[in-house]
């Protein structure tokens, strides 16, 4: 877009002279070529600049995948949110940024030191990701990048034991340092005690687990209360104080792209010291193109005094530049909710790596 | 008696030596009118009667090919076949005129007509429309110039619904709206032929999208100036 104004602004002060024009595009191309290669060469620092101090950042929502593993329908709403003209050819432009190297390439853009991939199991809404992917995919930057495990769910009442058993086996895997579920994704209630043996693998590994809170934009998904609102969840927050629950996207209704069961989740995590909650995807472009949803729903957490329980993440890659453009939105939602640099390093690395009990990238 | 006062005169007026005629003092010599280069009135519209043109273009993500034949009062016919990379596809006929011509401006409109067709993930198909602007300032062999113009695109769906009872059939109708803008620069090679490089924007799916910026580099070539 810099390299397009250039262009416009040369024509408009130079359009009486081609040589002087040529000597413009030529600059512009030099100096195009010049800053990239200055960005993606010579300056790799990790981290924000938050009023003056340099933060690391910890990204924990991505998602891996392979575009043959997502659903036909879901596939057409992903390739939909891609920029024209990458959304001309979505596989393409998906497996570039899905696989591990892709993903390293935007956090790299992004000066996102760490992330965490997530394993999903969910066949009739947003696909598969498999544990063993999710580990794969770790494998090729263990210092940089970490997984959560997951499980299918749709035969549990005949397999529950063999699949918590793979759960169990995943985890074992020193890159896998919590579990994630979406019960709106995978269609099963909140308070459903069927499931509840998974909290307990959380509990007894010590492994958090991450959970998909507030309905959900992708076709197929169940958005019913049960399915969606953390409320229900408090049976299990309350049976097992020694699992970690953290509440992903703060409820957030994605449908209707309001706040959702946003106070609800506080008032978890005020009430129960083993909730926490995670931002992402809300205050994306799409989902809330003025940044006032979550600037707002950042500043109910500050006032709720819950800083300590935020750990940031973006659900990205999404699309190219994603991961980087969230974390620029968080910022502005999080400067203009008053937060100090200490609580930004407390949401962007501080709390991940006191939660998960990960060392900062070298 | 009348007769011979006549061959008298005649006689009289006639140099007495035949001599060469003398050289002309002034002249009226009957030229061809000037007529535009190719590159002018492809890039900015409205050729003057009988002049024609090819623009054939490659770039990211836009491909085109574009014909224009001048029928006078700069008004002429048009033929577009638009591609992005292979996958959507715009066949538009419509007609160009200009509103100013002067030796360094010349102002365009053009109204378009076709179908648009999308083979890719996201499938789409429907007839379309496209008013455009186009001012160029030639200037000897330079051609800056500017398109801004407003693309839409009516995109019916089906939904077939097969019940026990029989299948129930629904229409719904889609808008899709690109505007559009290039900024770029023509250079006469001949009369005839000419090339322009040029930076494109056309925000497809606006406003509820996000659309990359595109360059192109095109080839103009015609006749009957």
């Amino acid at each position: 877009m810099k390299v397009f104004t250039w262009v416009c602004d040369g024509f408009n002060r130079h359009r009486s002279g081609f040589r002087t024009i040529s000597t413009a595009l030529w600059l512009t191309w030099v100096c195009g070529t010049g800053l990239s290669l200055s960005l993606s060469g010579c300056d790799t620092a990790k981290g924000i600049d938050y009023d003056g101090r340099r933060i690391l950042v910890v990204d924990m929502h991505l998602h891996p995948g392979e575009w043959d593993a997502i659903p036909e329908d879901t596939r057409k709403f992903i390739g939909s949110r891609f920029p024209f003209p990458l959304s001309l050819n979505p596989k393409t432009t998906a497996e570039g940024i899905l696989s591990a190297e892709g993903i390293l390439s935007e956090l790299d853009k992004a000066r996102v030191s760490q992330a965490v991939l997530f394993a999903v199991y969910a066949p009739r809404t947003v696909g598969i990701a498999t544990n063993e992917r999710v580990i794969a995919d770790t494998a090729t930057a263990p210092d940089r990048l970490f997984g959560l495990a997951s499980l299918r769910i749709d035969n549990f009442r005949t397999e529950k034991d063999a699949e918590l058993q793979r759960l169990r086996t995943a985890l074992a895997n020193p890159s896998m340092i919590g579990i994630k579920l979406a019960h709106a994704h995978q269609h099963f209630r909140m308070d459903d005690p069927t499931y509840f043996g998974i909290y307990q693998v959380s509990s007894d590994l010590k492994k958090p687990v991450y959970l998909h809170t507030g309905s959900s934009p992708f076709p197929g998904t169940s958005s019913e209360a049960p399915y969606t609102d953390p409320t229900y969840l408090e049976p299990a927050v309350k049976a097992y104080p020694g699992a970690i629950f953290i509440l992903g996207h703060l409820g957030y209704d994605f449908t209707d792209q309001q706040s959702g069961s946003l106070e609800a989740c506080i008032r978890l995590a005020k009430t129960y010291s083993n909730v926490y909650l995670e931002p992402s995807a809300l205050g994306s472009k799409g989902s809330d193109p003025t940044g006032e949803n979550l600037k707002t729903a950042m500043q109910k957490i500050r006032d709720a005094g819950l800083v300590d329980r935020v750990i940031y993440g973006s659900d990205g890659p999404q699309s190219p530049g994603f991961v980087k453009d969230y974390l620029s939105r968080t910022v502005t939602a999080m400067k203009a909710s008053g937060y100090t640099a200490d609580e930004a390093q407390s949401v962007f690395s501080g709390n991940f790596a006191r939660v998960f009990r990960v060392a900062p990238a070298k | 008696m009348l007769t011979a006062a006549v061959f008298a005169l005649q006689a009289a007026l006639e140099p007495a030596t035949p001599i060469d005629p003398p050289a002309p003092t002034s002249q009226v010599e009957i030229l061809p009118l000037r007529t535009d280069p190719v590159v002018l009135d492809q890039l900015a519209g409205g050729p003057a009667k009988g002049a024609w043109g090819v623009s054939v273009q490659a770039g990211y993500p836009w491909f085109s090919l574009r014909a224009l034949v001048g029928v006078g009062h700069r008004l002429a016919p048009l033929l577009e076949v638009e591609s992005a990379l292979g996958r959507r596809f715009s066949f538009s006929a419509g007609l160009s005129l200009a509103w100013v011509d002067r030796p360094h401006v010349r102002l365009s409109g053009e109204v378009l007509l076709g179908w648009m067709l999308q083979e890719a993930e996201l499938s789409k198909r429907g007839p379309s429309g496209e008013l455009r602007l186009r001012l160029a300032f030639p200037v000897r062999w330079a051609v800056p110039y500017l398109v801004l113009g407003t693309r839409h695109a009516l995109l019916p769906s089906r939904t077939q619904i097969i019940r026990e009872a029989g299948t129930e059939t629904q229409w719904s109708v889609r808008h899709e709206w690109t505007p559009w803008g290039s900024v770029g620069l023509g250079i006469r090679i001949s009369q005839r032929i000419g090339l322009d490089v040029a930076a494109d924007y056309g925000w497809v799916d606006a406003p509820a999208s996000v659309a990359i910026p595109g360059v192109h580099l095109a080839f103009h070539f015609g006749g009957g100036r």
